[in-house]
């Protein structure tokens, strides 16, 4: 049995057309034209005990709508959701007991305090008994590698200490489902390995079940088998991620700026051209060829910045839906 | 259900905790708070004053017991700004911003922590001194002798006065729900507070029915004070004590009604 | 003219921002009409119990006039831009006047009279209704000729408190905190300009010390002509006070201006 089984779930948002100005505002007092907005559109999937799934999709695709829903934040208009043998959106204390979520955009923590006092806070919330409470308080801090900024006013702690703070927070009464909304959104480097290592050993030690949404691949790749892509509120793709990883990788963009303007004949034998301005371009290349393509660029044109990017994921999800059709005629 | 409630009552000695932390990293505002709260109790002291110098009855009571009255009015005005209202405004601020999601999926009452987590130190204690100066050397003059009875039934209206307050007041932020703006209404919600400041007697019939009955506003100081002064029609005694019953449950379903319609706002 | 056209533009800036927080105006002036209410229920409470027909020198309808015109007033002069000074200060916007050829202070003035151009029409609507009311409910007397006054008089009291309260926001250049100040000041300005009760109500020796004000200048002195406790002279002499007291402030705020401007300059503005 699945510990996460979404069937067509939907979330329409209604909204009213709002246009500029005083007059308008007072129109829309007694007459407001209503909108609906479909946000999720009866999507389906289910996910194990034990597994860790990511979930991708370009901004605005109903991501953290869905996240919100399965957390019981929000309520769906219609399909279900069963997290855990609950519907989320019931907030049943069982429910809650067993659960968490981490929302880069969004805090737990009181900012004029140390996060420590959110732990106290937390501990009677969850009802942990004191000696639960220390072990793994202090199981998380070492991992975290935290335990000098634990009684430092979250204030004055940069975001990726703040961050790990949150997963412990988040995570001190042992939740079994885990969802996670952009948890690296804004870190460096340094702080996105270290949440990344520890998310993939908290998975492999406690045996718990997580959702992960991400802007960055990075993320993905290292810690997840399957994917989830979501695009425009309808499920894109649900399977195998080194599926998605190889179509994202076939393409690169390489984005040159000249010292000086090049004729745009000179760059079309190099790939196709997704952008051009005279001084700068965005080229499209095959994986395979990059390298040589990279290097004659480099000796034939006039450039001063170099860059190597990933297609963005709109453009991976049409790339696949290309891709898939392809394989069935 | 018991375990439950102690559960509350452990989290908000810790909401008391943090909220002192808080407010003496802030000190100057600590300070200023004080003060400026000092400024608004003389304007309320006024009134006291004015029936002193005149001597008349002001809706049959009389200059001293007028006194005693705007001392109990300061008391529940501190309970009121101390424990509420800074919550409340914090309410419907953290609702338009999407601030509820991360409270909404621990295993506490959302309204519980959204409605009591802050508690402000500074801003009663002006009002618990002055008001407590008033109801005793008011209570000296008078020289009430009030019966166990009556203390009794003072102490549960000003407590039933103070559920009366936390109800009758949320009721306007939980608009937040529905639209942003919300200054407007809350404004206005505010300023009814004020209409305790002088006894409901000073209102003709029809007014007083609508403060006692319909808008329950003047139940919260007149009340505690009635009883104290034994002058309270049977009606009057049992309403006393069903409103904030009524206003308890009408607030937890409304409340219910408002949170379904969160949407979670800010990505 | 060139000089004066750029401030007829600031005060079209502040009748547009004055149409667009109707509302706002809308709102205040219900709050207004709240403590009005409780005062007109306690007045008439008082009045009805006390032996003498004249409290403090006021007989019913004429404590009426002055308390329902005083909510109204209190209302009209109440300034709030003392946060928008203290922003301009703390955030540096202050730097844009010392360029450009308008000076701050008139400025601020200006758009504060233009924000309230559109008050003073519904004000005096407003006025003339309740002046009417009371008249025929009441048995109120006006005199035309002092109601006429006053209204001349009431720009004169926009302008006193707008300097009184343009002195209190140069606070802000010593304070990071000063919303502590605007506010105290607020509410003892609102007292002492009999904006609440007349100044008669503290006794005789109160009332002669916030006579030496400048507050009462705003509400209490215009309120008086209106409710007919005056005489020519008085009225004249009140007239001159009221200017002095228009001079003087102006000259501490631009005292206090100077010193604050160094401390700011230094501080690299």
């Amino acid at each position: 049995m699945a510990i996460i089984q979404v069937k067509d779930l939907t979330k329409n948002y209604d909204y009213y057309s709002k246009e500029q100005g005083l007059k308008n505002s007072f129109k829309n007092v007694f007459n407001r034209k209503k909108l609906i907005k479909e946000a999720v559109k009866s999507i389906s999937f289910d996910i194990e005990k034990g597994e860790i799934v990511g979930f991708i999709g370009p901004n605005g695709a109903g991501k953290t709508t869905t996240l919100k829903m399965l957390s019981g934040i929000i309520v769906p208009t219609g399909g279900s959701a069963v997290v855990n043998g609950f519907k989320p959106w019931e907030r049943k204390k069982q429910f809650k007991m067993n659960f968490s979520i981490v929302m880069g955009q969004k805090t737990q923590l009181n900012w004029d305090l140390p996060a420590l006092e959110t732990f106290y806070l937390n501990k009677h919330i969850y009802e942990i008994n004191d000696t639960e409470f220390k072990k793994t308080l202090d199981g998380l801090t070492e991992q975290l590698d935290v335990a000098d900024f634990i009684k430092k006013q979250v204030r004055r702690l940069s975001l990726g200490e703040r961050m790990r703070m949150e997963f412990i927070a988040a995570l001190l009464h042992k939740p079994k489902v885990l969802l996670l909304d952009e948890p690296t959104i804004g870190l460096d480097l340094i702080s996105q390995r270290t949440i990344r290592e520890f998310i993939r050993n908290y998975n492999q030690e406690t045996g718990s079940t997580i959702l992960l949404t991400s802007h960055y691949m990075g993320d993905i790749e290292s810690l997840c088998k399957r994917a989830i892509i979501i695009n425009e509120g309808v499920i894109a793709y649900d399977g195998e991620l080194s599926h998605v990883s190889d179509t994202i990788n076939k393409i690169k963009l390489i984005k040159v700026q000249f010292t000086e303007k090049v004729p745009k004949s000179d760059i079309e034998k190099f790939g196709v051209i997704k952008e051009y301005d005279g001084v700068s371009a965005v080229i499209e290349a095959d994986k395979n060829g990059l390298k040589e393509c990279s290097k004659a660029i480099l000796d034939t044109l006039p450039v001063v910045d170099f860059n190597i990017e990933d297609i963005p994921i709109e453009e991976a999800i049409s790339l696949m839906y290309e891709k898939g059709g392809e394989t069935e005629e | 259900m018991f375990t439950e409630i102690k559960k509350h009552f452990k989290i908000y000695g810790h909401f008391l905790k943090y909220s002192i932390m808080e407010q003496l990293e802030y000190r100057a505002n600590f300070i200023l708070g004080i003060i400026v709260e000092c400024t608004w109790l003389c304007t309320k002291l006024l009134y006291v004053f004015i029936t002193q110098s005149t001597g008349a009855l002001v809706g049959g009571y009389t200059p001293d017991e007028i006194m005693l009255y705007v001392g109990v009015f300061m008391i529940l005005t501190a309970l009121y700004v101390g424990l509420f209202s800074w919550n409340f405004y914090f309410f419907s601020w953290g609702v338009s911003r999407g601030e509820l999601d991360m409270i909404m999926v621990k295993p506490v009452s959302l309204q519980f922590f959204m409605t009591t987590r802050y508690i402000n130190i500074s801003v009663p204690i002006p009002n618990i001194i002055g008001g407590t100066a008033l109801i005793v050397i008011a209570w000296g003059r008078i020289g009430l002798e009030a019966s166990i009875r009556n203390i009794l039934f003072f102490i549960l209206f000003l407590f039933g006065g103070m559920v009366v307050t936390y109800a009758l007041f949320l009721i306007p932020h939980l608009s937040a729900f529905w639209t942003i703006k919300t200054q407007g209404i809350t404004e206005i919600s505010s300023r009814m507070w004020d209409f305790n400041n002088m006894p409901m007697q000073i209102y003709n019939k029809w007014w007083q029915r609508l403060g006692v009955f319909f808008i329950p506003v003047f139940v919260i100081t007149n009340f505690p004070v009635m009883a104290l002064f034994n002058n309270m029609s049977l009606l009057h005694l049992i309403w006393g004590f069903a409103v904030p019953a009524v206003m308890f449950i009408g607030i937890r379903l409304f409340w219910k009604v408002a949170i379904s319609k969160y949407s979670s706002a800010g990505g | 003219m060139k000089g004066i056209s750029k401030y007829t533009t600031v005060v079209k800036l502040g009748i547009q921002e004055a149409v667009e927080y109707r509302i706002d105006f809308l709102f205040n002036m219900i709050n207004g009409c709240f403590t009005v209410f409780i005062q007109f229920f306690m007045w008439t409470a008082i009045y009805g119990t006390s032996e003498n027909d004249v409290l403090y020198g006021f007989s019913y309808p004429q404590m009426m006039v002055y308390i329902i015109m005083a909510g109204i007033l209190a209302n009209v002069t109440s300034t709030g831009f003392e946060y928008e000074i203290a922003d301009d200060i703390r955030e540096g916007t202050l730097s844009r006047f010392l360029v450009q050829p308008i000076a701050y202070f008139p400025y601020r003035t200006v758009l504060f009279l233009g924000r309230k151009i559109l008050a003073f029409v519904v004000i005096v609507v407003v006025s003339a209704v309740t002046l009417t009311v009371l008249h025929f409910t009441l048995g109120a007397e006006f005199a035309a000729m002092n109601i006429l006054l006053t209204f001349l008089i009431v720009p004169l009291s926009l302008l006193l408190n707008s300097v009184i309260f343009y002195c209190v926001s140069m606070a802000a250049f010593w304070m990071t905190r000063a919303w502590g100040v605007f506010q105290g000041m607020g509410v003892i300005s609102m007292v002492l300009s009999g904006g609440i009760f007349p100044l008669d109500v503290f006794g005789e020796t109160a009332k002669s010390i916030f006579m030496l004000l400048p507050f009462q200048y705003v509400v209490y002195f215009p309120l008086n002509i209106i409710c007919g406790n005056m005489n020519g002279n008085d009225i004249l002499f009140g007239i001159a006070a009221q200017i002095f007291w228009i001079v003087a402030v102006y000259g501490l705020s631009r005292i206090l201006w100077r010193l604050g401007m160094k401390k700011y300059i230094a501080a690299g503005g």
